[in-house]
């Protein structure tokens, strides 16, 4: 560790110069899009302080928050939230372990609180670790510093950039709160949202609603001012300065400067004009990642049926964006390797293994202590809900009657059955697998492909 | 394995008995003449593949006949004779089932040094010299070629493309006189490449068709799972059957187990060349997996990458791919995740192994992706083949277009680089968003028709 940290800084010092020099060229390119003058810091605000949120505010701070005259930025997190005991036993371990945290507490006199908290004599809340770097659902990994307030309208009043590290549960709920304190505002802020979730409205024809869907109605925002970023979803690697690729998705007016402004030598951004392919998919995924927890901890990590999986969860994908949109981009390339990375590990996959295994059951709920939201369980409600209306009812490739979608979607069903009605265990998703009735992938694609059955209404669209 | 026993009773004696009475009757089988069925090289999804059939069909004696054909004097080294004997001495149905075939003993001798074991002898017992902790039923083992294969009706190619054709050169001498052709499965997964009169892609069933004059009709791939002792202990898999319509669609039924689904294709070319492909990004991924400590990130980046150039690379060899999803994706999701060529990969990235030591490795068999890399790169880097450079403007060969393919060349065949070279590869800032060679591939019309050997 020593060691490690002694490189760091040592390629830190060696490139600092040069990496500090097209920063400031970068914020500054930024700022001038944004029109904003001499004295007047961009601001952003993270709302919302899961893994991902959190990290996300980390590494701007990081990146920009040396120029302290030009670029702000802070996050919103609820107050209140109590650290447990084990936690707090738990962070302790971690601080002690690792030298420049500890030498960073002392220095900033904000050690002693957490030895307090180990030894039981206090009470720590998740808002006054954050601000050493402490996020609750990713403990292991400390963030630097980070500004943050609990105050929703102090937080976001004047902010240019807002980016929803919110679930989608209570992303309506938080923005229709934030539109209040926007009602005066003259320039019209930018909105980038991290979530992935999504709901499903029956009325007036049954339809998916979209975190960046919600935020427009919400708030009033035009839709062009709101993006999406999909992508990675291992929030500690992507701190850890592992190499990853991500996507900003949205109008043509931003996307493309924000994906220059947000780059990182280590964090690469693309831009993508197919705001509903990505932006639902990286809720559909989720579905399937808990899946393939399941199948994995049934299989002691088998890679034969890991695959088999693969395949019909992959092919059950590409039927449902095919639903959705009239030429959804091919799950292959970025969006494949973010179903790769979410199946392979993420909380939603963890999810599923432990659900396996026995050692977490669905009465707890779909908010896991230092997990956070598994937002795979409500998109399994959401999307079989969808498909399974009959008025979206459509022929299958050889049976002569019409059925609703979710029946080509076996392994979706079978999710729902195990996750929401809570009928069969776990082992009913290898079940599943294993009929021998069931198709072969290959031919739930072809269907996708070849029949036009897109549903322009199932996005809200005429 | 009692539970394996139990399911494997579980299945009716009379549906397996149906199966086979049906290709019988395809294949035109009188009733006192067994359908022949021979394995052509003993690797580990070969020796799978035979011991499968025998544990399914075997039982029906006069039906049916399982053989398996490896080459003769294989030496086994101690190291492994050690092995092999704790492998059987913790195993009691093992240990029992040898000792009442009287073939115990011969362990016992080797494991002391007063013994040579040989390959086919141990093949005999179900020990496959690539898979040792998985053993297999007792097979019937034949060294000599022409004994095994002069009058098989369907012959299993589990050799490696890079013997495939010299060794179906020296069948087609015993089968100069046969009258009814034979049914070829093959397994392989290696291509080579060939630049006279045009650069092309050979793969192994046009070897198998060329050394035997066997018609294609009659040769089909088998692809799917690469994890063989994992298929054998049952694990639920799907494979795929591709070519002709005649022969596919019985032949997929036939080889279906409950644990074992096989489909049917008729995209042949497609499915035995990405089968050859993505052994080659096999390899770079377990380069990534070592270097960056199973980063679950980078690993999707290089997933990321890679898929889109085996995309890229598939629309230049078929006018009309079969999507990368589905099975396909599947194949490439395992080949990377495991298997012996992302294994390669991870011990050269740790220095557990050296390029120097070949790509034949004891205990695991060939790595086709190394040659599979040679053989892609060089296709596609001919300047007969350049296209324009969706940026520059200029004429580019294929090969300039996949980043990752040609660092893997510059690492495994011409040496300059090491491993950690396919790092820089995948963090080079000027690497275009894989969506891109995406669009390019469905985008541009410049489908090669004779990539594969085919006539405009």
């Amino acid at each position: 560790m020593v060691g490690s940290i002694e490189a760091k800084s040592l390629q830190s010092n060696g490139s600092v110069h040069h990496i500090g020099l097209n920063l400031e060229e970068k914020l500054d390119e930024f700022r001038r899009l944004l029109g904003k003058s001499e004295k007047d810091p961009l601001r952003i605000v993270s709302v919302g302080a899961g893994a991902w949120g959190s990290v996300f505010a980390a590494l701007l701070q990081e990146s920009y928050g040396g120029f302290r005259d030009k670029f702000q930025i802070r996050i919103w997190r609820r107050a209140g939230r109590a650290v447990d005991r084990e936690t707090a036993e738990h962070l302790f371990e971690v601080i002690n372990s690792r030298e420049d945290i500890l030498r960073r507490l002392i220095r900033r006199c904000a050690y002693l609180k957490y030895v307090e908290a180990r030894l039981g004599d206090r009470t720590l809340y998740a808002d006054e670790i954050l601000k050493d770097g402490f996020c609750l659902n990713m403990v292991d990994t400390p963030l630097c510093p980070l500004k943050v307030v609990t105050n929703l309208q102090e937080a976001v009043w004047d902010a240019d950039i807002v980016v929803n590290g919110l679930p989608s549960t209570e992303t309506r709920e938080v923005f229709e709160e934030i539109s209040k304190y926007w009602k005066e505002r003259i320039t019209v802020p930018i909105i980038i949202s991290l979530s992935k979730g999504i709901e499903t409205a029956l009325e007036p024809v049954p339809h998916i609603i979209t975190p960046t869907k919600m935020i427009h109605q919400a708030t009033g925002v035009p839709i062009d001012n709101v993006l999406y970023l999909g992508g990675p979803n291992i929030a500690a690697e992507i701190y850890n300065k592992e190499y990853a690729n991500a996507r900003i998705c949205g109008a043509a007016k931003w996307r493309k400067p924000l994906a220059k402004f947000l780059r990182q030598p280590h964090f690469i951004v693309w831009d993508n004009s197919d705001l509903v392919t990505h932006e639902v998919m990286g809720g559909l995924k989720n579905v399937y990642a808990i899946g393939a927890g399941m199948v994995a901890a049934l299989t002691n990590e088998s890679a034969t049926s890991k695959s088999v999986y693969f395949a019909h969860c992959t092919s059950e994908m590409i039927f449902i964006t095919h639903l959705l949109a009239e030429e959804p981009e091919k799950l292959a390339g970025p969006l494949l390797a973010d179903t790769y990375v979410t199946l392979l590990k993420g909380r939603n996959a963890w999810y599923g293994q432990m659900l396996a295994k026995g050692e977490i059951n669905r009465d707890m709920g779909d908010s896991i202590s230092g997990k956070g939201m598994i937002q795979g369980v409500s998109a399994v409600g959401a999307f079989y809900q969808l498909l399974s209306q009959s008025s979206l009812s459509i022929l299958p490739s050889e049976e002569k009657k019409p059925v609703a979608p979710v029946e080509s979607c076996p392994i979706l069903k079978t999710l729902y059955k195990i996750l929401i009605t809570r009928e069969q265990s776990t082992q009913a998703i290898l079940q599943a697998l294993r009929d021998e009735t069931l198709n072969d992938p290959r031919d739930r694609i072809e269907i996708a492909q070849s029949h036009a059955f897109y549903r322009p209404s199932l996005l809200g669209q005429p | 394995m009692m539970d394996h026993l139990v399911e494997t009773n579980s299945v009716p004696s009379r549906l397996v008995e149906e199966r086979l009475d049906e290709i019988r009757r395809v294949m035109g089988k009188a009733d006192d003449d067994p359908l022949r069925i021979v394995g052509v090289g003993a690797g580990a999804w070969g020796s799978v593949f035979i011991a499968m059939l025998q544990e399914n069909y075997g039982k029906f004696r006069g039906k049916v006949s399982v053989r398996i054909w490896r080459r003769g004097g294989r030496a086994i080294d101690k190291a492994t004779a050690e092995h092999l004997f704790e492998v059987i001495n913790s195993r009691e149905e093992l240990l029992r089932r040898l000792i009442r075939r009287c073939a115990y003993l011969k362990y016992v001798e080797a494991r002391l040094g007063d013994r040579v074991l040989y390959a086919d002898e141990i093949l005999k017992d179900g020990f496959c010299l690539n898979m040792i902790e998985t053993p297999l039923c007792p097979l019937k083992v034949v060294t000599n070629l022409q004994e095994a294969v002069w009058d098989a009706d369907i012959v299993i190619n589990g050799l490696p493309s890079t013997e495939t054709f010299q060794v179906f050169n020296e069948i087609s001498k015993y089968w100069k006189e046969r009258v009814n052709a034979p049914v070829i499965i093959s397994l392989a997964k290696g291509v080579e490449a060939e630049f006279e009169p045009h650069p092309r892609i050979v793969t192994p069933t046009q070897m198998i068709h060329r050394a035997t004059g066997i018609p294609l009709e009659n040769i089909l791939y088998l692809g799917g799972p690469n994890i063989a002792s994992e298929v054998y202990n049952k694990e639920y898999a799907n494979a795929r059957i591709c070519g002709s319509e005649k022969w596919r669609k019985p032949l997929g039924k036939f080889l279906r187990q409950s644990h074992f689904i096989v489909w049917d294709n008729s995209d042949l070319i497609t499915h035995e060349v990405m089968g050859g492909l993505k052994n080659v990004y096999a390899i770079g991924a377990g380069m990534v997996a070592t270097l960056t400590k199973e980063s679950a990130t980078s690993k999707s980046v290089y997933f990321a990458h890679c898929t889109s150039e085996m995309i890229f690379i598939t629309h230049l060899l078929a006018k009309e791919p079969e999507k990368l999803a589905g099975p396909l994706l599947a194949d490439t999701y395992v080949t990377l995740l495991k298997g012996r060529n992302a294994w390669y990969g991870q011990k050269l990235a740790k220095g557990e192994l050296s390029l120097e030591m070949g790509d034949s490795i004891k205990g695991k068999g060939m790595i086709q992706g190394v040659s599979a890399v040679k053989a892609f790169f060089e296709l596609l880097n001919q300047s007969s083949l350049s296209l324009q450079h969706p940026e520059e403007g200029k004429p580019v060969t294929p090969a300039e277009l996949c980043p990752i393919l040609k660092m893997l060349y510059r690492i495994l065949i011409t040496r300059e680089f090491s491993c950690e070279a396919i790092l820089e590869a995948l963090r080079d800032e000027t690497m275009n968003d894989p969506r891109e060679l995406i669009e390019i591939a469905h985008s541009h019309l410049f489908f090669q028709p004779w990539l594969l050997g085919q006539k405009p």
